[in-house]
């Protein structure tokens, strides 16, 4: 991608972003709308001067340096573990945090594994899962009294 | 004054309130480095606790905590490049790159070095300086803090490499986030997408932890690249001396920062998470070399540490002289005082001195226990994540995000906003939006927008009610702040033209 | 003969069993959870703090405190009205906060008679207090000054749509001027404002009255009678303004949850405000105690219902 493109994409987005607030402003009282009708117009105007500027030669060309482009990377696994993150806290709205925690740190912690055939791989998986869990089960719920978030069809852990 | 001091070190110096300081700093600083898990919730979890104790024993632990949370969030911001608390954002700036490079055990002894530093000049100025420092507080009204809010946006271009129209297109992105939710004037609901859930408004905590964390464990993922790799971990010898002679070697920027600490915690509503990054912000500017800055130095560790830790006493100024919690733990101290008889004010230091000057006291003494357990910790927490591999450190930091962003209010809304922050973080960053000027105004949105309509409101007797805000004196003294601080970065500049000029 | 009585014995007493056993509840069992909807070191978790160990032995189980903290107090009550009726989660809840915001809001995430009514415990009347070296020394200095300047005359508060909100409009009306009322988040923050005489007054809670009673000097209080920790501040009704106003605080539980369980958690409460040490400490801090069981506490409700909703059509406040 390039400097102006991503530019280009990012004030677009963000000026949807206002835009999705902006439709959205209702206010009861004079005071409610004071400041977040300016700081809107504000960034508004940020974005369009970005937006601009990406057409003329004052594009923000200062890259961070990047020697990133080297490193090899991997965007099918990101995906993979963003979507299991979403996996993860949809779950735990159903299951708790004990049973999701369990299930979806197994997945990840296997899916990232370098030799996913050999048993031990999957082993070891389940084991580290069950274990920080239990641990962290333990210590928060039990010992601190700090509430893990509960699940609508499991209301108690374990 | 001076034999109440000396009975009150008496008293920490008993077995008894020893272990409980160390034992409140250890535990502190272990709550401090999730990532997520804050001082407030900490105190709040310890306050049962401290029933059972006599008034000093349970004011000493909690005092003790809070200092070990403030500094024990340095590590997972060098370690795994995400604030453990608000306090430590501006850590990561140049702790992580430390860590990168294979300096992290540097790295932490800097932050352990500065924090101890910070904290013993909060304390000092809490137990010298009190009564004067807290008429400052009371200086500043509405118009000051929005002008305060002001200044702190000024500081974004310090924050990010590369183009300023991004860092504060951002910041602005940041306090418009943290308008959604009820308004604080008014009592409008705004921006809710129709969802009662959002009517809380966005945790500074929950963006904190998506922004940073999130990104990161996805950049693990994708890179398969992460401190593990990086951080190649070797036993050298003589670090610490190494460290501890360049730290000290340079003590206007740990004076400065520790300064800079103790005044912003004193001013209600202002804690470690601005603390941190104004000093930040000043170390840079006062530097010679501004340009090495979040590469990596040591400089701008010591900046935030010693700022964050200074906070801590700082803070607790204007709590026992008018009962004003300085910063957002305070609150907790300040229900503990309450609760315990304790009314804040001349009565603390005169009829209840033993327990005023020991609970001072016993912070600098925390501050001193953080030396060797976070010189010691640091070592073996360094080695620990080296160790882990990604497949396990990386859903392993989620899990603590998840249970961070829960416990913060008990709130389910805020784990999904958490995930959702933090994979629109990764998508800003690629896009050029560093996740730092957002996270600076949402911090600065909420100061900003109550002292601006407050303001407003006060000014109601002038035609226009916008003058209140060029009324008073300290108004003034901001606004050529904010216009000398939105300069600076561009005095460089101009500097050659002028010599080439005279020439 | 014998044998059929026996047997008839038999039966009634499994009947008698079974029956019992079926009907008696036995609560608690297990932890209490007490939702606190307000900051630390507010009135409603000062007051939570200082029930917690007599509750946890009047209940027997371990009571924890939670801080759901958010909208002023609607993140704590939209979530305790999900949750399982069973007792084992209660919430704090504030008069007027329960009932002003679902008459303000679209949606509020609760309705106000949902809550289901545990006990009223404390109540904390407003009472207007200006700065110790302030021109005002009575409440007649503060109209009379009010009444020749309108709308110069600044007044804080613990934010908007509260208590002291309410009380603030109630004065105006009652005295006839105008005030400009300067919401600050919680009672607590709007103390430094006053302090550092960047507002006039502060119409506050007994609770930062009797705090700040050095510092400041309290000109009215809007309850019915005098109160003993401020034996020198004459009622608004003394000083013939008809104004009784302030927060009332108690604990309430999801909908749907037994009469039962509301009776042995109200039973706690009631022994719990009966306690010396709970007494001391809550009259030393300020506040006023009630004892108001699950039905006083509704009947409160409803009514103050329906002043409140005709006080918001009259401010032009109530939602479209």
């Amino acid at each position: 991608m390039s400097v102006r493109t991503r530019d280009r994409l990012g004030a677009l987005l963000l000026l949807g972003f206002v835009g999705v607030l902006w439709v959205q402003r209702d206010y009861l009282t004079p005071f409610g709308g004071i400041f977040p009708d300016r700081v809107m117009i504000i960034l508004a105007a940020l974005l369009l001067l970005d937006l601009v500027l990406s057409f003329t030669p004052y594009a923000s060309l200062k890259e961070e340096k990047s020697e990133e482009k080297r490193i090899k990377t991997y965007p099918v696994k990101m995906a993979v573990v963003t979507v299991s993150l979403f996996l993860w806290v949809g779950l735990i709205k159903y299951f708790g945090f004990a049973l999701s925690s369990i299930v979806v740190f197994t997945g990840i912690s296997w899916y990232l594994a370098d030799k996913r055939r050999k048993i031990k791989t999957v082993v070891n998986s389940i084991l580290v899962a069950v274990a920080l869990t239990l641990l962290i089960v333990v210590v928060f719920e039990k010992i601190l009294l700090v509430p893990l978030p509960k699940g609508e069809l499991l209301s108690r852990h374990l | 004054m001076l034999h109440y001091i000396v009975e009150g070190l008496l008293n920490v110096l008993t077995v008894k309130n020893l272990l409980l300081v160390f034992a409140g700093t250890v535990s502190g600083m272990i709550v401090g480095a999730m990532p997520g898990l804050t001082a407030v919730m900490a105190l709040a979890l310890l306050v049962p606790f401290t029933y059972t104790m006599d008034p000093t024993s349970g004011l000493v632990t909690l005092g003790a905590v809070y200092m070990g949370c403030i500094y024990g969030g340095a590590f997972s911001a060098i370690l795994i490049n995400t604030p453990g608390t608000p306090s430590s954002i501006g850590t990561t700036f140049d702790g992580y790159p430390m860590a990168k490079k294979g300096q992290g055990e540097e790295a932490i002894i800097t932050a352990t070095l500065a924090s101890v530093f910070g904290g013993i000049v909060g304390v000092l100025a809490l137990i010298f300086l009190s009564p004067p420092l807290a008429e400052v507080a009371l200086k500043f009204g509405p118009a000051e803090y929005f002008w305060i809010g002001v200044f702190g946006l000024t500081i974004v271009s310090s924050l990010v490499t590369g183009s300023f129209l991004k860092g504060i297109t951002g910041a602005a992105l940041g306090v418009l986030i943290s308008t959604i939710g009820i308004a604080p004037i008014g009592g409008d609901v705004r921006f809710t997408f129709g969802l009662p859930s959002l009517q809380g408004g966005v945790e500074l905590i929950v963006a904190l932890i998506g922004l940073f964390c999130i990104p990161e464990v996805l950049n693990m993922v994708l890179k398969d690249v992460r401190p593990q790799e990086v951080v190649d971990y070797k036993k050298k010898k003589g670090v610490f001396m190494k460290v501890f002679k360049y730290v000290f070697s340079r003590p206007g920027n740990l004076i400065r920062s520790s300064i800079i600490g103790t005044v912003v915690g004193i001013l209600p509503g202002a804690g470690g998470n601005i603390a941190n990054l104004v000093a930040y912000n000043e170390a840079k500017r006062a530097s010679k070399e501004p340009e090495r800055f979040g590469t990596g130095i040591p400089d701008g560790i010591v900046a935030t540490e010693a700022a964050n830790n200074a906070v801590v006493g700082g803070g607790i100024i204007p709590l026992v002289t008018l009962g004003i919690p300085g910063a957002p733990p305070d609150a907790i101290l300040y229900g503990v005082l309450m609760l315990q008889g304790l009314r804040p004010g001349a009565e603390l230091f005169k009829e209840r001195a033993d327990i005023t000057y020991t609970f001072m006291i016993s912070l600098a003494v925390a501050a001193i226990v953080m030396m060797p357990v976070g010189i010691f910790g640091g070592r073996l927490l360094t080695r620990f994540v080296s160790k882990v591999p990604t497949r396990f450190l990386a859903p392993g930091i989620v899990m603590f995000t998840i249970i961070g962003s829960y416990a913060i209010r008990n709130n389910f809304m805020d784990v999904l906003l958490m995930l959702l922050f933090g994979v629109l973080g990764f998508g800003l960053r690629r896009l050029g939006y560093h996740p730092a000027p957002i996270v600076l105004g949402l911090i600065l949105g909420p100061i900003m927008e109550t002292g601006l309509v407050q303001a407003y409101l006060i000014g109601q007797k002038y035609t226009v009610p916008w003058k209140i805000l060029f009324v008073n004196p300290l108004s003034w003294v901001i606004i050529v702040l904010c216009i000398l601080s939105f300069l600076w970065p561009y005095y460089g500049k101009i500097k050659p033209l002028f010599q080439t000029n005279k020439r | 003969m014998r044998i059929l009585k026996a047997a008839l014995f038999g039966v009634l007493l499994l009947i008698l069993i079974t029956g019992t056993s079926a009907f008696a509840i036995k609560f608690p069992t297990k932890p209490v959870t007490y939702m606190v909807c307000f900051n630390p070191g507010g009135e409603s978790d000062i007051t939570a703090r200082i029930q917690e160990r007599a509750l946890e032995k009047h209940l027997g189980v371990d009571v924890v405190i939670t801080y759901k903290i958010g909208a002023g107090g609607a993140l704590c009550w939209s979530e305790l009205v999900r949750s399982k009726p069973d007792g084992y989660t209660i919430a704090g809840d504030n008069l007027p906060h329960i009932i002003l915001q679902p008459l303000m809001r679209k949606d509020a995430g609760y309705q106000t008679l949902d809550l289901k009514q545990i006990y009223i415990f404390e109540s904390t009347p407003n009472v207007l207090v200006v700065h110790k070296d302030s021109q005002f020394k009575t409440l007649d200095d503060f109209i009379k000054y009010a009444k020749k300047h309108p709308g110069v005359v600044t007044v804080g508060g613990s934010g908007s749509n509260t208590a002291n909100h309410l009380g603030t409009v109630l004065l105006e009306k009652a005295a006839g001027i105008k005030l400009t009322y300067i919401p600050f988040s919680g009672s607590g923050t709007a103390v430094p404002a006053l302090l550092g005489k960047h507002v006039t007054a502060l119409m506050t809670y007994s609770t930062m009255a009797v705090r700040y009673r050095d510092q400041f000097r309290p000109l009215a209080i809007a309850s019915e009678k005098r109160m003993e920790v401020l034996p020198d501040v004459p009622t608004f009704k003394e000083l013939g303004y008809d104004i009784v106003e302030g927060a009332y605080r108690g604990a309430a539980a999801p909908p749907g949850t037994p009469d039962e369980i509301i009776k042995i958690l109200s039973n706690a409460f009631d022994r719990v405000m009966r306690e010396p040490e709970v007494i001391q400490k809550m009259n030393e801090n300020g506040f006023k105690i009630e004892y108001m069981g699950p039905e006083e506490a509704t009947a409160l409700v409803k009514k103050k219902m329906v002043e409140y909703k005709k006080l918001l059509e009259e401010m032009g406040l109530l939602k479209k």
